[in-house]
């Protein structure tokens, strides 16, 4: 149970698994604030 | 057979057959013994609803076994094993104050027994019971409790003092939850509903000393995956630091003085263990001023004659970088604590490994204490900057040390490398375009390696070296100046299709790995991978169709998305191919669950890339959606409700993409968006049903807001009464009271264009 929490055991996994998930965000993000939002801001359709 | 039968209402008689059998004096001791057993097991395997009712009988039997005039120690320790199994459906007994004081005198007595099994299954209830009705301990914590677990931590044999600790160690998991509930209540203005009666911090000054002299009993060749005393001692300190903060500095540091000079190695590395626990929970401002006085003595003990004393010293100076970073990241220790961690990078593995894990975190630290101009959005320098060069060298080396496979030193040196690329400033882009050629030099030569793999180790290591040098080769990619990129991408595409041709259907990893790989290159080249689809188009489809290995599935359906975004409208002849293979994942059952909500979202990328030549997909993919949007999942799982909020996100995604794809982003907005028209009733219907549900997530509601800005734009006044709908108001207004900026942003940008159109209308 407290293997993980013993000196650092299993940071090396925990860093490629937080990069992946950092990965994961950085297509979100992308998605949000690159794309969308641009269009959203720029406002296209709007008076 | 109990534990299906009983859950089907079926053999009803059986608990009572069993208890009886314990309960029955004519009942032989193998009898009791075999009957508890089965209590026991029965007991944990089954949903705890289905015993609730017949929980006085078993407790009963449980304590009728347990007690102190039972005379075999295998029924004792038959009983206390079941009564360790039924803890969580006796709530109804612990609530009585006379049925809880008889089982507490029960557990507190078999403490005592002279059979060590019985002693370590009693103190496990404890620990157990502190978890599960802490509220109610009070009443035993001093008359017994902290004398009984006091005794066993101090015991010479193994199991008990692991409980012992162990029950300390729950103590202050229990407390630093209802410290958090504490300011949770706080901050909303009410009370909370369960509170910390401190017993951690009442008996610091007594369990202190214990737990360091606790740390100092170890052996050279201690097996590192073995739990011991000494260990559980670490972790509980780790706790009792986080639980008690500050109170903890003044009970250790004076056992760090004394020994951290001991001619006994144990002594010197409980006290450098000791130190290294307490670094997190005190506050960093009082701590600061004690790290500084420490570190030559940490720098010294780096080189130890002791490698377990190295390995702690090396261990407690990555936990300072990580924690509190601004007490090395200083003119007077920077520099000698640079000198000394490179100089470990060739200590021993074990050494070592803690050592990069001090660079991964310096790096970070350095990069962010850095300050950047308001138009730039990369520092042009920081304080590793003069010796960024020879620390990513010593890295490098570090990663090609033969004995690089032992204690992760390999895996923990690529991390570092990484972590000191990302965190990079300009001045330093010339190392990172060095380290970039290097590292695709090393994916060359390993590709080459391929023929020579003999065994199974081999496979193995070839496999996470690949899966590591696309790793970094990701981290130095996004670092590379756009105008640089194409001058590079031919040979580091070539590498990446070589290796995902020698890698299908051997390594999922591998497969995984370059293809997260691609997409950093697609994202630094933008439409300029345009060149590489016709090659690369193949292995995005093996990727695609790799159902078995969903970590593949959902990297190859992330990169498609990314393809979309970087060849925008040059995406389009590959369309055809990818809706196909996006639709067939989504349909078949094989397809692991978490890919799905992805492919919802690029539908989105996809309709923004291709825009209205999207028409030819919008039948299918609004039926698709429609149906997607109306899944349901079982409340009570949380897995399942997250699930929910992804599959809802990603639907919101799609319609977003859709809509913004066809409507166009230039003036006026192109008609071809009011074929989406049929389906906006439900898609409002959708977003209102989101409103409603209390389990919505943060982001949920932002894709929500924003595709309600999203269809005001584009439908204008004949949406206008629909969102002016309560649960639509609402949600926006919540929307607008989030603490995440992005969330904050879409839903006031909703809010005004509505508002917008209501004054036009006017």
């Amino acid at each position: 149970r407290y293997s993980a929490l013993y000196k650092h055991r299993g940071e090396v996994d925990r860093a490629q698994e937080r990069r992946r998930s950092a990965l994961l965000q950085n297509q979100k993000d992308k998605r949000f604030d690159y794309v969308t939002l641009a269009r959203r801001l720029t406002g296209v359709g709007t008076e | 057979i109990a534990c299906a039968e009983l859950t089907q209402g079926e053999w009803p008689e059986l608990i009572s057959l069993l208890t009886q059998n314990v309960t029955n004096p004519a009942s032989t001791e193998m009898m009791k013994e075999a009957s508890l057993e089965a209590i026991g097991y029965i007991c944990q395997d089954i949903d705890p609803d289905i015993l609730t009712t017949q929980s006085n009988e078993i407790l009963t039997a449980i304590v009728h076994g347990m007690k102190k005039e039972e005379p075999s120690n295998h029924v004792k320790l038959a009983a206390t094993n079941a009564l360790l199994n039924s803890l969580e459906f006796t709530k109804a007994n612990f609530d009585i104050e006379s049925e809880r004081h008889f089982i507490m005198q029960v557990v507190c007595e078999a403490t005592q027994s002279s059979f060590s099994q019985v002693r370590v299954a009693a103190l496990q209830c404890l620990v157990k019971i502190m978890s599960l009705y802490y509220q109610y301990m009070e009443h035993y914590m001093g008359p017994a409790l902290f004398a009984i677990t006091m005794e066993a931590m101090k015991s010479d044999i193994d199991e008990v003092a692991l409980q012992g600790i162990e029950f300390w160690s729950n103590v202050c998991d229990e407390e630093v939850d209802l410290a958090i509930e504490f300011s949770e209540a706080q901050e909303q203005g009410r009370p909370p509903e369960r509170t910390s009666r401190f017993y951690a911090k009442g008996a610091l000054q007594y369990l202190l000393p214990i737990l360091t002299q606790t740390l100092a009993k170890q052996e050279e060749f201690d097996d590192d995956d073995d739990w011991n005393p000494c260990k559980a001692a670490g972790v509980c300190l780790m706790l009792m630091a986080s639980c008690c903060e500050d109170d903890v500095v003044p009970h250790i540091l004076p056992f760090v003085k004394e020994h951290i000079k001991s001619p006994d190695w144990r002594y010197r590395d409980a006290a450098v263990m000791s130190f290294g626990s307490i670094l997190e929970g005190p506050n960093p401002d009082m701590l600061k001023p004690i790290v500084e006085q420490a570190m030559p003595m940490l720098i010294e003990l780096l080189k130890d004659p002791s490698v377990v004393v190295r390995d702690t010293a090396a261990w407690t100076v990555g936990r300072l970088c990580e924690i509190i970073p601004e007490a090395v990241i200083n003119e007077q220790h920077l520099t000698p604590m640079l000198h000394a961690l490179v100089e470990g990078l060739t200590a021993d593995p074990r050494v070592a490994a803690n050592v990069c894990w001090a660079f991964s975190s310096l790096a970070e630290a350095a990069y962010e204490a850095t300050e950047v101009a308001d138009d730039q959005t990369e520092p042009e320098t920081y304080c590793l900057s003069s010796y960024f060069e020879p620390i990513v060298q010593k890295l490098l080396e570090t990663t090609d040390r033969p004995d690089g496979s032992q204690r992760n030193l390999r895996s923990a040196a690529y991390e570092a490398l990484m972590e000191m690329v990302k965190n990079s400033p300009k001045d330093c882009y010339v190392t990172v375009q060095k380290t970039t050629m290097v590292i695709l030099e090393r994916l060359q030569r390993v590709l080459q390696m391929e023929s020579h793999i003999q065994s199974t180790s081999d496979r193995v290591q070839y496999n996470d070296l690949q899966s590591l040098l696309c790793a970094t080769l990701q981290s130095v990619l996004r670092k590379v100046a756009p105008e640089d990129a194409p001058q590079i991408s031919d040979p580091i595409m070539t590498a990446l299709l070589q290796m995902l041709q020698t890698s299908s259907g051997k390594s999922g990893g591998v497969q995984e790995d370059a293809l997260l790989a691609v997409s950093t290159l697609v994202e630094v080249l933008g439409d300029n991978f345009l060149k590489y689809m016709e090659a690369f188009k193949p292995f995005l489809a093996i990727g695609l169709k790799n159902h078995e290995e969903h970590q593949v599935c959902l990297a190859a359906v992330g990169l498609t998305g990314d393809i979309c975004r970087g060849l925008s409208n040059k995406v389009l002849p590959y369309c055809d191919d990818i809706m196909v293979m996006l639709l067939e994942n989504l349909g078949n059952d094989q397809v692991h669950r978490s890919v799905k909500p992805q492919i919802l979202s690029v539908f989105g990328d996809i309709a923004l890339a291709i825009g209205p030549e999207f028409k030819k997909y919008l039948d299918v993919v609004l039926n698709t959606l429609q149906q997607a949007s109306q899944a349901e999942v079982v409340r009570t799982d949380y897995d399942m409700i997250d699930y929910l909020n992804e599959l809802r996100e990603g639907c919101l995604e799609a319609y977003t993409g859709i809509v913004q794809g066809l409507k166009g982003d230039t003036e006026p907005i192109n008609p071809d968006v009011n074929l989406v028209k049929p389906f906006v009733p439900h898609m409002l219907q959708f977003i209102s049903h989101i409103a409603v549900d209390e389990d919505h997530s943060d982001s949920v509601i932002a894709a929500s807001c924003g595709l309600i800005g999203d269809l005001v734009t584009a439908f204008k006044a004949d949406i206008l009464p629909e969102v002016e709908k309560e649960p639509i108001v609402n949600l926006l207004t919540k929307g607008r009271r989030s603490k995440t900026g992005k969330t904050k942003t879409l839903a006031t940008w909703s809010t005004r264009e509505i508002r917008k159109l209501k004054n036009v209308s006017w």
